[in-house]
Parts: structure tokens; sequence; C-alpha cells
């Protein structure tokens, strides 16, 4: 694995007896994409805040390219807000002109690329522009810059499904080149196409920090038809390896931790019609590790 | 990043200027249809202080201030854009302030010219007085603190303290009055006006034009000395303490 261009170590937020974010460790390495779910006020965006040095972090450390944040660590790290924020006042291309003044390694042939691929006129003021145009002008702008590092929250917000396949394209071209993503979605079918790790936060809680490949053979499905009424599953429900059974008529549905192949001969043994093993995608994955946290 | 406030600032010209103008020309017009009916073309009027005409170029140029003064209050709505440039938070205020600053003086320089302009096309010569330094100094330093002191006591909030910047107009007007009272009210009111720009440009014209004359019993050039020292410090105060992070 590369050297982590973003490292979060024991990042804890608290308003007032409030714990936002607690103990949250996360690295994402050059030439990778995390992606960062959890249901609504899991912490994320709190997250961000304090990795991005909005927030004071009430405990933890953060690393932006192996040091702590400076006015200088901005140079290569690009922010993409859940709202898209831009300056009302200014048109696309005086927005495009800001960042050219601010950023040395700003690349106006990609601007210009981005705002075609996205289809922004640079004479168009930001007040005027719909919510998804904001945030691909927010986007034009932070690829623009050809950063090392990219943190976006929420960053197809209010997109069409064309341009959100354009953000994953990009974070994905992004991450080839050896830039770090880390990103946040509410659509677990964009962080199963565009990253390669995944992090589910819940009560501001890091509740899975893994690779998605390891999690998918990890967790699986054994799917068992009786041709009548389950039978007595014999104790099956306290093998440690089940996370959770299902029953419903005369369909039984395992979740199994590891050792799948061993459940799976258990519930033959009950004489099913017909058994299968099925993998699990990461939304199953994501729903079962939230339910696990909530119980 | 300044490049948001030079943006901001050309356009906020425009409008201030555009308005300067117009009125400029309306005086004009005036002028000229009172030369020509009243006096007769090539009449002549007495001249005027040059000191005088930097009492309007002050109002102007404060009024300019005000808007001008909320500057870095505005920069907090877009802190997603503008905390995370790589240029340090004191640098990017200090380059807000300097911009700000040359617009405030551009105002007042430009406010000066036009009535000037104005006396000469109604034929009243405008007399270098001795009193035209000081004056000067005292109110471009007045305009500026006021500038540095909406800077002060918007900078750290949110958008509606934007609204301090036309608030800021009567309240420094009534403790100016209050000033005058006598007892605690007044002397509390006396205190407070030692920060407020009206009161420092109040007294210089107050004898003639009927301006009340809070701090008359300050020499005009330690007026004019503190009103420059108070904006330097608000500024300077308004850099500081300016938002970095969130609680």
């Amino acid at each position: 694995m590369n050297a982590p261009l973003i490292s979060i170590t024991g990042l804890t937020k608290r308003y007032g007896s409030f714990t936002a974010v607690d103990d949250v460790s996360l690295d994402v390495a050059a030439g990778s994409i995390c992606g960062l779910l959890g249901p609504n006020g899991a912490g994320k965006t709190t997250t961000f805040k304090c990795l991005l040095g909005f927030a004071k972090t009430s405990a933890g450390t953060i690393a932006i390219e192996g040091a702590p944040l400076s006015p200088a660590t901005f140079e290569t790290v690009a922010y993409v807000p859940e709202r898209a924020t831009l300056y009302d006042n200014l048109t696309i291309a005086e927005h495009l002109t800001v960042y050219r003044r601010s950023y040395k390694h700003y690349d106006d042939a990609r601007a210009r690329e981005l705002l075609a691929l996205f289809d922004l006129d640079p004479r168009q003021r930001a007040e005027k522009l719909s919510k998804g145009m904001r945030t691909a002008v927010a986007l034009t702008l932070a690829f623009s810059i050809r950063p090392r590092v990219l943190i976006l929250d929420e960053p197809s917000s209010g997109l069409d499904p064309i341009h959100q396949r354009h953000v994953l394209d990009l974070m994905i071209d992004a991450a080839a080149n050896g830039a770090a993503v880390l990103f946040s979605s509410h659509q677990v079918g964009q962080v199963e196409r565009a990253a390669d790790s995944v992090a589910i936060m819940n009560k501001g809680r890091l509740i899975v920090n893994s690779v998605i490949d390891e999690l998918k053979t990890g967790e699986k499905i054994i799917e068992a038809v009786f041709a009548g009424p389950i039978p007595n599953l014999n104790g099956l429900a306290n093998d440690p390896n089940i996370l959770r059974i299902e029953q419903v008529g005369s369909t039984l549905r395992a979740v199994t931790r590891e050792d799948s192949d061993a459940i799976a001969q258990r519930i033959f043994a009950l004489h099913p019609r017909s058994i299968r093993t099925i993998d699990l995608n990461l939304e199953e994955i994501f729903m079962n590790a939230v339910s696990r946290d909530q119980a | 990043m300044e490049y948001v406030e030079l943006l901001r600032a050309r356009r906020s010209l425009s409008w201030h200027l555009g308005i300067l103008a117009i009125l400029t020309l309306g005086a004009l017009y005036l002028a000229h249809e009172a030369l020509l009916h009243v006096h007769g073309s090539g009449a002549s009027h007495g001249p005027v202080q040059l000191s005088w005409l930097t009492w309007f170029a002050t109002v102007f140029a404060a009024i300019y201030a005000s808007s001008a003064g909320t500057s870095l209050n505005r920069e907090n709505a877009t802190r997603d854009i503008s905390w995370t440039k790589p240029a340090p938070r004191t640098l990017v205020a200090l380059r807000f302030v300097l911009i700000d600053v040359a617009a405030v003086i551009v105002v007042f320089a430009a406010t000066f010219l036009l009535e000037t302009l104005v006396l000469v096309s109604l034929q009243v010569t405008p007399v270098l007085d001795s009193a035209f330094g000081e004056m000067l100094e005292l109110g471009l330093g007045a305009s500026l603190m006021w500038y540095a002191l909406i800077q002060v006591l918007t900078c750290r909030f949110g958008p509606g303290a934007r609204s301090i910047g036309g608030i800021l107009w009567p309240v420094a007007l009534t403790i100016d009055g209050l000033a005058q009272v006598p007892g605690v009210v007044g002397s509390l009111a006396m205190a407070v006006d030692v920060v407020n720009p009206l009161a420092y440009v109040g007294s210089s014209f107050g004898s003639s034009s009927g301006a009340r004359a809070t701090l008359n019993f300050v020499p005009a050039d330690v007026r004019a000395l503190a009103v420059w020292l108070f904006a330097v410090l608000f500024c300077a105060v308004a850099v500081t303490i300016w938002p970095r992070k969130e609680a």
C-alpha cells in the first residue's frame, strides 16, 4: 500500500456533551479512493470539517501528505462541500480566475475541458445557477487545480445521472494519476463502483473500514428454500459465524461472517429443497453494519 | 483570493462613482441654469475654502465605507472556498483591507474633485486655506476609521451583521447627540464618542455648519492623528479576530 496522503488518527469532535465524531482513524493512500458511508448525522461532514481545519478537533491528529494542516497544504487539496459554495456575484469565468490566481498548479485547459464536460457556460453568474450546476462548477474548480488530495462531500448532489457518471470517472482518473480521494455519498452504488475501500460511520463512530473486495468475500448470504415450513434450526442461530438469520415463509437466509461453507453444510443437513450462497453487495454490507451497530 | 475583493470593490465603486457622476451632472445643470437666469452669463461668486469640500468627501467616502467595511464578513459566507486556499488567513484579510482602503480613498478623492468641478462651473473660486491639510487628514482618516470600525463589528459574525453598516449611522449620531447632554448619560456617551468617527468630523465643522462639537476641546491636529490611529488599530483588530475555525 502507498503512503497515506490523508491520515486521520483518533479524531474526536465534541459539541458540548454531544460527541459528533468519536475516535475515528482512517487512512487514504495515494492512488486510492475511499467512500465514506453513513446515515444522516453519522458524523461524515463533521469529519470533513475537522480534516480541513474548519472545526477545532477535541482530540486526535490529522495529516495531509504526512504533515499537519497549513495554508501551504491547500495547494494540493481540493474540497467540494455538500452544498457547493460559490461567490454569487461572480461569473463562472471569474471563479476560474480566482483559482488561477490562487493555485500554482491550476490548469486552465483542464478547467475548460471540465466546463465542456458539465455543459457550463463560463459567462453565467453563480447566483443564477441551479443546485446541480453549482455542484458542477465546484467540481470543475476542484479538479482544475490537479489536486493530490480530493475531499468530496456528496459530490454528485443535484447532478443528473450522466454527470454523476462523469464525477465517478473523474475520481477514478484522479486516483489513477496518484491522488487520494475521500468522498461521502448516500448512493452506495456510487461507492461500490468508484471506491476501492469503504468506511462506514454511525453515530460518530467508524464501524467499518475495509477494502471493499475483502468485505464482500468476508460476508455471504446462504439462502435455503424448504418444501414446507422451516424445520428446527438446532441452535444454528447461536453459531458465532452467523451474523443474522431471516426466516420468511419457507425461505431461510443466514448472513455469515466467515466459513460460509461449514454453515451451508449445516443448513444442507436440514434437507432444503434448494440452497445457494450469495455474495453480499455493498448495500447489504452497509445495512448489516448499521443495523448491527444500532442493535 | 484578493481578486474576489478586487472585483467586488470594482463593482461597488462603479455604482458609487456612477451615482456621484449623476449628482454632479445634476448640480452642473442647475448651476448652469442659475448662472444664465439669475446672474446672466459671466457672473462671478465669492471664493470657497477648499477645507469645506472635504466634508462632503468625508460623508461620501463613509457611505462607501459602510458597505466596504463588511468585506471580511462577506467572506464568512463562503468559507468552504476561502478557508481552503493556499494562503494564510491573516494575509488574505490584510489584502482585503488594503483593497478596501484604496477604494475608500478613491471615493474620497473623486467626490472632492467632482465638488471642485461643480464649484468651478458655478464660477466659484476654491481657495486653499490654512485648515485644508488638517481637514483633509481628518476627513479621510474619519472615513477610514468608519470603515475599520464596521470591519471590527462585523468580521466575526454571519450575514445578518452586515446591517451594522447601515444601523451604525443613526447609532453614531445618537451617541454624539447624547454626549451633549449634561450628567452621567452625557459622560458615558462622551466616553463612547471616543471611538465614534462622526464625533471627530462633526466637531471640525461645528462652528459654522451647525454640526455638534463633541470633541471640539481637542485640538484638530490631535483629532486628525486620533482618527488615523483608530483606523489602523481597528483594521489590525479585524484582521486578527477574523475567524479561522468554527467552534
